[in-house]
């Protein structure tokens, strides 16, 4: 039995993937792209069970438009849920290593996680990659022809992580696969793919989440308050790995904490831009580049709390319900909703620029400069 | 599930079985075995989903059932139990072994997670001698391709047509093709391509044993009765190239040479040839065929000359001596028959003793350094 469920975490892809199941139009390759944490792992083995159940559930929604689920109890079902289903392949990316058997104990140990979680975030260090060793493994496995009765669905993980060689290796197959074969290529930044890779997919977007979904399910799943489980869900902002990570991770193993982050941003707003850049600096240390992108989230967040407080002069529908007092002292920075647009893109630029592998400490240091700047200008 | 069986039997055929299991697997159950226990008769089954492999046994059976487990931890403890009669009992969760003086628990799981294997329909089944084959299989499966770009290559052809059935495998350097007649094949017309990892299993699980096998072929899978033993493999996806088309008709000089001579000189010769082209070069003219090849990285030249019935005008051409030596190999008779025409066209080898309609090789000359 799944303990997701599918159709409320991501409605508009479900139904796309569930017209397509009902017109029997089941493409050969899809590419779901969406942040990682988003949900692109569990609407794969969604899709997977739907292709193999035994017993489809047909449901209607609320606009009376029919749509079509996998029963989550039969066999299939049971066990591609449990990733142990014998139709089910990964290209997952893996660390470097030598050895043949070295890859399964990879694999496995990446796929115990999204057993037991299947929103979770598998570590992107730049030095995980799909080697061309698997994607040979994969193309050997699918030279056979599919087991009868069943669907097999080869889930590559990260697809942006699969070196070129791996990835030209697999062109021939991933525009046509075999018979009875499905592939879903998950990709947080499927511009970064081969073009006649990209070409090749049909397309399929994972969106936000919304906060009360994330919510619920962190209630049935982990231990955690009411006000724990709103405040993560809001944090998230619409991607469960996220609030799972930020519920479950060691406070040490964060790249950033939310109460650093705050203090940075109140550095920010009330310290002068030399001291404000040289507080930055300090705590940013030689953190990794995702650490700074998770602190420019953080401010994004404190940001919108503050501008709404400052210009609704309502503090309900905060992100930061427990920052409430601090938020309302900071608001009137924001009076001016042109601060708040102005400072919002300064973040906006600099998170794509940390993307495109800009010097860390530059691109904050640049960025606390504008943001001063921008107050300055505005007040 | 509760059955009793003399410690030897089970060890038997669990080394049987182990050859299907993989060590590891991101499928735990692929680790495991399926037990079960029928009316006075046990099944053991495994699998790495391309290759499957059931025996059956008799057994006291005191209650039936099945039980997947961890098929190396029972093998070690079955391999490490002295003589004596075993009796395993199973539960949802666990399976004990009981000997005279102890027992042993491991941990199982459900029969339902193992994949399911193909059902065997004796009605389709046709029989095939043991002797002829393996005989087949050892002779063309040494041709397979190890090019994961053309996965059809990676396999073993096997074609009936009406009651002739032929084997064929090829790495497009080199082709081997074995005929024979059946007439139990009762004008079936199918092309199947087998990966040759069940082909090499079968003669080892056959032994010396001449003994009919009973063969069924599926839409996906191919199924060999062996009795107690059951073996099913995955097809490949075809098309098979035509390979008809590659095999030379109209070769117009011919070599016959004795065998065990030409590998003997092929060997010594190719010890200078260059590591990666292990080129060596046929000279044939007047009865005589110089065998030569020079090799700069070592400084070393060698050359040795035998003697041979040769018709046709002179001609030289570069073989990878591999390739000549495990054609060789493969052949019977004392002496060998060479068909070829171009130094860049394809030589036809074959059995002297033998129509080179039953069987052939066709091996690609290299093309000679300048």
């Amino acid at each position: 039995m799944t303990h997701f469920d599918i159709t409320a975490f991501q409605p508009q892809a479900w139904t796309i993937l569930s017209r397509s199941f009902q017109t029997d139009h089941i493409a050969g390759t899809y590419l779901f792209s969406g942040p990682d944490g988003s949900g692109r792992w569990a609407l794969a083995i969604s899709l997977a069970a739907l292709l193999n159940c035994e017993q489809p559930v047909e449901q209607e929604n609320p606009d009376n438009k029919t749509f079509i689920t996998p029963c989550g109890e039969c066999r299939n079902c049971r066990l591609i849920f449990n990733l142990s289903f014998e139709g089910l392949l990964y290209a997952i990316p893996l660390p470097p290593h030598k050895k043949e058997e070295e890859t399964i104990d990879l694999t496995n140990q990446a796929l115990d996680i999204k057993r037991h979680e299947p929103f979770a975030i598998l570590s992107s260090t730049s030095n995980r990659l799909i080697s061309i060793d698997v994607a040979r493994q994969i193309k050997k496995r699918l030279a056979g022809k599919a087991p009868a009765g069943i669907r097999r669905v080869v889930i590559f993980y990260q697809m942006e992580r699969m070196l070129t060689a791996s990835a030209d290796a697999l062109l021939k197959l991933i525009e046509e696969p075999p018979p009875d074969t499905i592939l879903i290529l998950i990709a947080e930044k499927p511009e970064l793919l081969l073009p006649t890779i990209q070409s090749r997919a049909q397309r399929i977007k994972v969106r936000s989440t919304p906060p009360e979904v994330v919510k619920h399910y962190l209630q049935s799943q982990y231990d955690l308050t009411d006000i724990k489980t709103t405040l993560l869900a809001r944090i998230a902002q619409g991607i469960p790995g996220r609030a799972i990570a930020m519920a479950t991770q060691d406070r040490e193993e964060e790249p950033f904490q939310r109460e650093e982050a705050f203090a940075l941003f109140v550095s920010l707003l009330e310290d002068s831009p030399p001291q404000a850049v040289a507080r930055l600096m300090t705590l940013i240390g030689d953190r990794n580049r995702g650490a700074a992108m998770e602190l420019l989230r953080y401010w994004q967040i404190f940001l919108r709390d503050c501008t709404g407080i400052a210009i609704l002069k309502s503090d309900e529908g905060i992100v930061n319900i427990d920052l409430q007092e601090s938020l309302t002292r900071l608001a009137p920075y924001f009076a001016s909703p042109e601060t708040a647009i102005s400072m919002t893109t300064h973040i906006k630029n600099t998170l794509a620029d940390l993307r495109l592998n800009v010097h860390i400490h530059g691109a904050l240091a640049a960025l606390v400069l504008r943001m001063k700047s921008a107050m300055m200008y505005c007040r | 599930m509760k059955f009793t069986l003399p410690k030897s039997k089970l060890g038997d055929y669990l080394q049987y079985i182990l050859q299907v299991v993989p060590n590891k697997a991101t499928l735990p159950i692929l680790t495991s075995i399926l037990i079960e226990a029928l009316e006075n008769k046990l099944k053991i089954s495994a699998t790495d989903l391309d290759l499957s492999m059931t025996v059956s046994l008799d057994g006291k059976v005191v209650k039936k059932g099945s039980i997947a487990v961890p098929a190396r931890i029972l093998s070690d403890i079955i391999r490490e139990l002295p003589e004596s009669e075993i009796t395993v009992e199973g539960t949802s969760s666990r399976v004990e072994l009981k000997i005279p003086n102890g027992s042993y628990k491991i941990g199982a799981i459900s029969p339902e997670d193992f994949p399911k294997l193909p059902a065997v329909n004796t009605k389709k089944e046709i029989k095939i001698d043991g002797e002829s084959l393996v005989k087949m299989i050892r002779k063309t499966t040494f041709a397979c391709s190890d090019d994961e770009t053309r996965p059809a290559l990676n396999g073993v052809l096997w074609q009936t047509k009406g009651d002739k059935m032929q084997m064929v495998a090829t790495d497009g350097h080199r082709l081997a093709r074995m005929a024979a007649d059946n007439p139990t094949l009762k004008g079936m017309y199918d092309d199947v391509i087998i990966p040759p990892k069940v082909l090499n299993l079968l003669p080892k699980l056959m032994g010396d044993t001449n003994r009919e096998v009973g063969i069924i072929f599926g839409e996906n899978n191919i199924i060999f009765n062996l009795g107690d033993i059951i073996i099913t493999s995955r097809l490949l996806e075809g098309p098979y190239p035509n390979f008809e088309q590659v095999i030379p008709v109209d070769n117009d000089k011919k070599l016959v040479v004795s065998r065990n001579e030409l590998a003997g000189a092929v060997r010594r010769v190719s010890i200078l040839s260059n590591a990666l082209t292990h080129q060596v070069k046929f000279s044939m003219k007047d009865n005589k065929l110089t065998l030569s090849t020079a090799n700069a990285d070592v400084g070393g030249e060698g050359k040795e000359v035998i003697s041979c019935t040769y018709t046709g005008e002179p001609i030289e051409l570069g073989y990878n001596a591999n390739y000549v030596l495990e054609v060789l190999s493969k052949i019977d008779s004392d002496d060998v028959v060479f068909e070829l025409s171009t130094n860049v066209s394809a030589g036809v080898v074959y059995n002297v003793d033998i129509p080179k309609e039953e069987y052939l090789c066709l091996v690609m000359p290299l093309r000679l350094a300048e």
